[in-house]
């Protein structure tokens, strides 16, 4: 009855196509990739009809296109695990032979840059395959070796990612529409979210402030969760990893199918737990960390309406190194010359003591699409989140259970916008509303880093595209009105209650002729609660944090030009170049010596703001050598920061790198894949830092190696496997870098080998 | 438009809603008694004649690193002496003068003092009527001793209302330890 049903579609398709005046005759072959044999009996779905066209026993299918189709897309199905989306220009009559992956969700291993469609791509697409084998990595960790992004960090499990040296308040995490806020991002927490909240990311490198925000100002990632392609079977992964440096475990899994004929489901969850890790010459004692994270997601797809609901929960337990929390203003300053740090032990250990970090994240959200017409369609969305965080320091008379930062957040969000898109031109328009409470918790004993307020935002935003030949130009605007009311005492218990009623706002224009493209953008965001308040010891960072009430907002103006290159001989480049100019740029100075608390010596870092210029540059080089099956690249970024006010350089910028690498792939058997690569990493030294803000200079040069081996062994059928031995830092070499804050007091993690076992069905 | 899926949306928005709803008090929680840095204490302990003996502590560094600088003082058999406290912390310039803050917060706080050859009696109150400590009186016993010692220790949030913390036994009187000292004396 099915293929009965599939014959009547194609002969409709044939006859409908046969009515046309004139036609194209195109003939496709789909090939099995690997072993080269026909797909027999694969079928391809017309997107633009939903018909469907079954191949004959070669694999074969004809179509006859009329001329005003000139580009055909659709999905191609095979067997339980191919599902594979193609897109075709086609001029004349033609045959064409495509070659096919099955399950080519976990193959695809290339960020994808593209520049073409704003409203449709960020400008870096993480792959599903990265995702999957990086299951177990933060954000920072994930996308640190993209050129432009870098991780600032506190050790390896507190990283959060830097794009064009912006950071934490100026970059947002979209959590399928729900603004992850994570107590204000403070100056050292990492996004309480993984990679694995999603099966898709999209990264926007410049600013994404019009659609998601006047706080992303430097850039966005964006997490969401693509609809399983094979309607009839449940899919999914399991990455099983060992970690042997800093002794530990990881195990991640996701599934996803259909529950009836329009709901789907997708869940993944993950659990990881470490001990301390090692430098080449001693342990990072109480470094070591546990995470757990769940997500479920229900899509449902009924003719003109699709909706998303999602359910996410994320909590991590983090120690923070000992040797940080230093007890005295003498073993402070000698702890910033040791060659090894205070309070190392002989082995790592499995418990987290204090100092630590508690987070925990969760969040629910539905996101709702009605197609109005063929080219409008409406978006509702609505979403919830609560973020809870406890930090511990060292304490003293057995008080060491009471947190001495607990702070509670909840965001509550509504949006509604209408998209009309053609062949060439894009439009969309939204209003969007959010209330955000911060609740700083009683008992903790210190004054709160973020005060008690409440934030209501209404924002309105419309973007465009116009298309035209190979030009496209686009542009958008957004407006935020802002009323926030914040509640505090002051250091001399004064109780101060205050409220503002910003505007701010964010406009960009941009033009992209092919595949280049340029864009200014200027954006004005609000001081953060942080930025503002933080007044006290912030355990995670082990500094003391002051706050600048006086500051109100910032504002950047920014050029992004992006130009890549695209050979037929297998080379690929791709080239950024930026510059941010803030009149008024806020940051944390540091004190270049230690100040004495009830918790010990620490640095002390106070929010300024100045006139400020950011600018650099991000290359890519990648060149396939095809019958050597090998392909070399090379990525590096340079980015320069300054105080326009004082010519002085920006704290946190940083220093240049340069990664060449090599990738071959040898050809062992038709359905098996293996993969060797080498990475070297040199991460020069900050020449360009403030000087007169730091207590050590800036670490040296760091040259590392990294390698992997990866084997897929591949199956038509239900299961595949995939093995994964890598090893960073294989040389063990001795290093700090300037962006690790714990760079005062240790060296990074040595060699840590790992293996990962995934498998796949 | 089909409303097939409608109640499956309402369920969502609705259990947002219902997150949404769950908002706490709209005030923010009192402001914390915070630990005091302390780098100095001075005990001046004045006899009937009005001749003073100072015993000082001096840690600037903080807890830990450098040994603190700690001086003690002779003191007569069997004499009553007027002591008063004075605490500072010297790692900020001026001075920062805790004695002040203690003052301040003086329900919050209270010293306790222990020797084996001398006697305590408070001689100030906190605004509930509880001893605070800041000034005392300490009795000298009537043997000569080389080798005294006299601890003082200033508890942060005690339980004033402890089994015997206002006769000044530290024993049920909980908190944290701001500062605690012990100085050596002899008695003649």
């Amino acid at each position: 009855m099915r293929y009965l049903f599939i014959y009547f579609l194609l002969v409709g398709l044939t006859a409908s196509l046969y009515a046309q005046s004139k036609n194209f005759n195109v003939t496709i072959q789909f090939v099995d990739l690997h072993d080269k044999s026909p797909l027999s009996f694969s079928s391809f779905t017309l997107e633009s009809s939903e018909t469907i066209a079954l191949a004959d026993a070669e694999g074969k299918i004809e179509l006859s296109l009329p001329d005003s189709l000139n580009t055909i897309s659709g999905l191609v199905s095979y067997g339980c695990c191919l599902n594979s989306h193609i897109g075709l220009t086609i001029q004349s009559d033609t045959s064409i032979i495509l070659l096919l992956e099955s399950h080519g969700e976990w193959m695809d291993d290339v960020e994808i840059h593209g520049d073409q469609n704003h409203h449709e791509h960020a400008n870096i697409t993480i792959a599903s395959a990265t995702l999957i084998k990086q299951a177990d990595q933060s954000f920072a960790q994930l996308t640190s070796h993209i050129p432009g992004i870098t991780m600032l960090s506190h050790g390896g499990h507190i990283a959060k990612p830097m794009i064009h040296g912006l950071y934490g308040h100026r970059l947002q995490m979209i959590n399928h529409g729900i603004i992850h806020r994570d107590q204000d991002w403070g100056i050292e927490h990492a996004p309480d979210v993984s990679p694995w909240a999603g099966n898709h990311i999209e990264i926007y490198t410049r600013s994404s402030a019009v659609r998601y925000g006047t706080a992303a100002m430097g850039g966005a990632y964006v997490i969401s969760t693509k609809l399983p392609t094979d309607k009839d079977h449940w899919h999914g992964n399991i990455v099983k990893s060992l970690y042997l440096n800093g002794l530990g475990l990881g195990v991640h899994g996701q599934i996803a199918g259909s529950l009836t004929k329009n709901l789907t489901l997708t869940y993944s969850g993950g659990l990881q737990g470490q001990l301390d890790q090692r430098s080449p010459d001693y342990v990072l004692t109480n470094t070591g960390m546990r995470q757990h994270i769940q997500r479920v997601n229900l899509h449902s797809k009924w003719k003109i309406w699709q909706h998303e609901t999602h359910i996410g929960f994320f909590s991590r337990n983090t120690g923070i190194l000992r040797s940080a929390h230093i007890g005295n203003l003498t073993d402070f300053n000698e702890a910033l010359s040791r060659d090894v740090p205070f309070y190392t032990e002989d082995k790592p250990k499995f418990t987290i003591d204090n100092p630590s970090q508690n987070t925990k994240h969760f969040t629910v959200g539905s996101n709702s699409q009605l197609d109005i017409s063929s080219k409008i369609q409406l978006h509702v969305a609505a979403g919830y989140q609560q973020n809870e965080r406890q930090e511990f320091d060292i304490r003293r008379w057995n008080r060491d259970s009471i947190p001495v930062v607990d702070l509670k957040l909840r965001t509550t969000h509504g949006e509604i916008s209408l998209d009309y898109s053609n062949l060439t031109n894009y439009a969309k328009v939204g209003v969007r509303y959010s209330h955000e409470e911060n609740r700083p918790q009683d008992g903790t004993g210190r004054r709160p880093l973020v005060p008690f307020a409440n934030t209501n935002t209404i924002a309105m935003y419309v973007e465009s595209e116009y298309g035209a030949k190979s030009f496209t130009l686009f542009s958008g605007l957004r407006y935020e009105y802002v009323q926030r009311g914040v509640k505090y005492f002051t250091r001399q218990r004064e109780y101060i209650e205050s409220s503002e009623s910003p505007s701010l706002y964010a406009g960009n224009i941009g033009l992209a002729w092919k595949s280049y493209r340029i864009d200014f953008s200027t954006t004005k965001r609000l001081a953060n609660l942080y930025e503002r308040y933080a007044d006290g010891i912030h355990p995670a960072a082990a500094v003391i944090v002051r706050g600048d009430s006086t500051i109100t907002s910032e504002q950047v103006w920014q050029v992004n030009l992006s130009l890549p290159f695209e050979m037929n001989n297998g080379w690929e480049l791709y080239t950024g170049i930026y510059y941010n100019y803030f009149p008024n740029y806020i940051y944390t100075v540091s004190s270049a010596t230690p100040e004495l608390s009830i918790s010990g010596a620490f640095f002390v870092q106070e929010y300024v703001q100045n006139k400020a210029q950011l600018g650099g540059l991000d290359v890519s080089i990648l060149k396939s050598f095809k019958p050597l099956n090998l392909e070399a690249r090379l990525t590096s970024s340079l980015l320069l920061g300054q105080n326009i006010d004082t010519k002085d350089a920006l704290p946190d910028i940083p220093p240049l790198d340069i990664n060449p690498g090599l990738t071959w792939t040898p050809s062992i058997s038709n359905n098996n894949t293996l993969s060797l690569s080498v990475d070297y990493q040199y991460l020069a030294r900050a020449w360009f830092y403030p000087r007169n803000q730091v207590a050590v200079i800036p670490p040296d040069a760091a040259h590392l190696v990294n390698a992997s081996a990866e084997l897929f062994i591949r199956t038509k059928k239900y299961l595949s496997f995939k093995v994964i031995v890598e090893c960073k830092n294989i040389t063990n070499h001795r290093y700090r870098t300037y962006l690790n804050r714990w760079r005062y007091f240790a060296n990074e993690p040595g060699i840590q080998p790992t293996l990962k076992f995934l498998s796949f069905f | 438009m089909n409303y097939k899926f409608l109640p499956f949306f309402a369920a969502t928005i609705a259990l947002i809603m219902t997150f949404s709803a769950c908002s706490e008090d709209d005030t923010p929680p009192p402001p914390p008694n915070e630990e005091e840095v302390i780098t100095t204490l001075n005990v001046f302990l004045t006899d009937d004649n009005g001749n003073t003996v100072t015993f000082s502590f001096e840690d600037l560094d903080g807890e830990g690193g450098n040994a603190p600088t700690i001086t003690g003082g002779d003191l007569s058999i069997g004499t009553t002496y007027s002591g008063t406290i004075t605490l500072l912390n010297e790692t900020e310039t001026p001075a920062e003068d805790v004695t002040l803050e203690i003052q301040e917060e003086d329900d919050e706080h209270q010293f306790f003092f222990s020797s084996d050859a001398a006697t305590f009696a408070y001689t100030d109150q906190d605004g509930d009527g509880n001893p605070l400590g800041l000034t005392f009186t300490m009795t000298t016993s009537s043997d000569v001793n080389d080798g005294a010692a006299m601890t003082v220790v200033l508890r942060h949030e005690p339980d004033k209302f402890g089994t015997d913390v206002s006769s000044g036994d530290i024993t049920n009187a909980g908190g944290e330890t701001d500062i605690e000292v012990t100085f050596p004396f002899t008695i003649n």
